[in-house]
């Protein structure tokens, strides 16, 4: 379980994230919406520790994670851009992490079959499409089988059987009771997996609870249209 | 070094070293002290050009292809700061893994031909020693300086334009401006300042190394005599040493400051 309590963070004089308290609890998928600029992959980036926070803190089962760096071997990280090192092969990177991480059993494979790339691990990675190296990373995030699943916008430039074979190991992922976080701006993609909405506006939380929760609070069918009355509500 | 940094550094090595830039430099310089020391003859006006092409090519290659380097690994960098790792332990594995296929890359570009032609002349055999370790210490230096831009400064164009900017500086202007010091100051004695300028500069301090080699020292007048009396002995080489080893250690401590505050 995942708590993030008063978290602040300012580039310059612009506040991007504004105090949020926000719970992510186990074998729950939560989505975390907003539009553009709003601060949604910042918050991804705290918790992981790639931005430093001005204030607030980040705990993990109850424990500020502080600056020991042990608390990230528990999260697997999918980030917006898949670029790896371009003369790197697949089997290397992945190689690599592996030792990094001191894990070599237990570890998630399955992705690979799934995607079909295990040729393509022999390959330069700069050689490689983008759909390819989204899948990589993909596999990346999956393959320690940490507690905390981090995706940010996972299915950008995958195909759509690639899409159904992630959303799979997702929706497997939190049957084993994992913690994971879904950034998305095509938010009818998030909609068949999360369980949770975490919408932030221009830093601040401005919706936090079930989906049900927020469809029956805005009276929509869609999370798509509950998220676009939110936004129009918030304006208004 | 911890069992972290020496596999990022490891991956590093392997990656930079497989660059075809990285190859291409080595066989520059292969090229070049080849065909000086074959069409020149071997001797010391051959070591002296590949001198000066040194003092040139190198900081300039070393910082461009640095900054750009570290640049392109921004998302790499993201992915290995996601994992279990302290940023003194990634920055250590980054600066090393830069720093040794360039090393190696002069190293092996300059050693190798002037190994083969090498004769029994002792004279022969340091200058060609001092040079190559000049290059070396000239990939270090810029290496640091490099990772130390490129981890300051976010925008990559600025940070390029930054490298090249200290490069031209270090490398052309700043002797323009000691030159106008001491031509337009001559009626003083101004030895010791001209020295604390060179010192202030480590690409003057490797220049000076290496014309006071090839007693060239005579070439820059009363200041050159004063160098050269006091770069002869022990203590010279100790100064020299404490100024290229205080031109490493301060910018990589300050690269290190940025990559430790940088926001990803």
């Amino acid at each position: 379980m995942i708590e993030i309590r008063g978290l602040t963070k300012a580039f310059g004089k612009v506040t991007v994230l504004s105090s949020i308290d926000a719970i992510f609890a186990d074998g729950r998928v939560t989505a975390v919406l907003g539009p553009n600029a709003a601060g949604k992959t910042t918050l991804l980036k705290t918790i992981l520790g790639l931005t430093h926070a001005d204030s607030g803190e980040i705990m993990m089962d109850g424990v500020a994670v502080g600056d020991d760096p042990m608390y990230r071997s528990r999260i697997g990280y999918m980030p917006q851009l898949a670029n790896f090192p371009a003369n790197l092969k697949g089997r290397e990177l992945l190689d690599m992490l592996t030792a990094l991480r001191n894990q070599s059993s237990k570890l998630d494979w399955r992705l690979v079959d799934a995607f079909g790339i295990t040729g393509h691990l022999n390959k330069p990675i700069g050689t490689l499409s983008g759909g390819t190296r989204q899948k990589l990373n993909a596999v990346i995030a999956f393959l320690f089988r940490p507690d905390l699943l981090i995706l940010d916008e996972p299915t950008a430039g995958l195909d759509p059987v690639a899409t159904g074979v992630l959303k799979a190991h997702v929706a497997e992922a939190r049957g084993e009771g994992k913690t994971i976080l879904v950034t998305s701006h095509i938010i009818s993609e998030v909609e068949e997996l999360a369980d949770d909405v975490l919408f932030i506006l221009e830093g601040k939380v401005r919706f936090s609870g079930t989906v049900a929760s927020l469809k029956a609070g805005t009276s929509q069918h869609t999370l798509e249209r509950a998220v676009a009355k939110l936004m129009m509500d918030v304006a208004a | 070094m911890s069992a972290v940094t020496r596999r990022i550094f490891q991956y590093q090595v392997r990656d930079v070293g497989r660059s075809r830039w990285v190859l291409g430099y080595a066989g520059f310089f292969l090229l070049c002290a080849e065909g000086l020391l074959r069409f020149s003859g071997v001797d010391s006006k051959a070591l002296l050009g590949l001198t000066n092409i040194v003092l040139l090519i190198v900081p300039f290659v070393t910082m461009v292809f640095t900054t750009m380097y570290v640049y392109s690994s921004r998302e790499f960098i993201e992915v290995m700061l996601a994992q279990p790792v302290r940023r003194r332990q990634l920055y250590m594995g980054i600066l090393l893994g830069m720093c040794v296929p360039l090393v190696l890359a002069v190293v092996v570009g300059l050693g190798v031909p002037l190994a083969l032609h090498v004769t029994g002349d002792p004279v022969f055999v340091a200058r060609a020693t001092t040079l190559v370790a000049c290059a070396a210490f000239l990939t270090v230096i810029t290496t640091v300086a490099a990772v130390w831009i490129a981890f300051s400064v976010t925008d990559r164009l600025r940070g390029l334009a930054i490298g090249i900017g200290v490069w031209l500086l270090l490398s052309v202007v700043y002797d323009g401006l000691v030159l106008a010091v001491i031509t337009g100051l001559s009626d003083y004695p101004l030895d010791r300042a001209v020295l604390t300028l060179t010192f202030l500069n480590p690409l003057d301090m490797v220049r000076l190394l290496m014309l006071l080699q090839f007693d060239a020292a005579a070439l820059m007048s009363y200041t050159g005599v004063l160098l050269q009396e006091l770069f002869s002995g022990v203590f010279g080489v100790l100064c020299i040493g404490a100024a290229l080893l205080f031109w490493t250690i301060v910018p990589g401590w300050m690269g290190y400051r940025a990559f430790r505050d940088r926001d990803f």
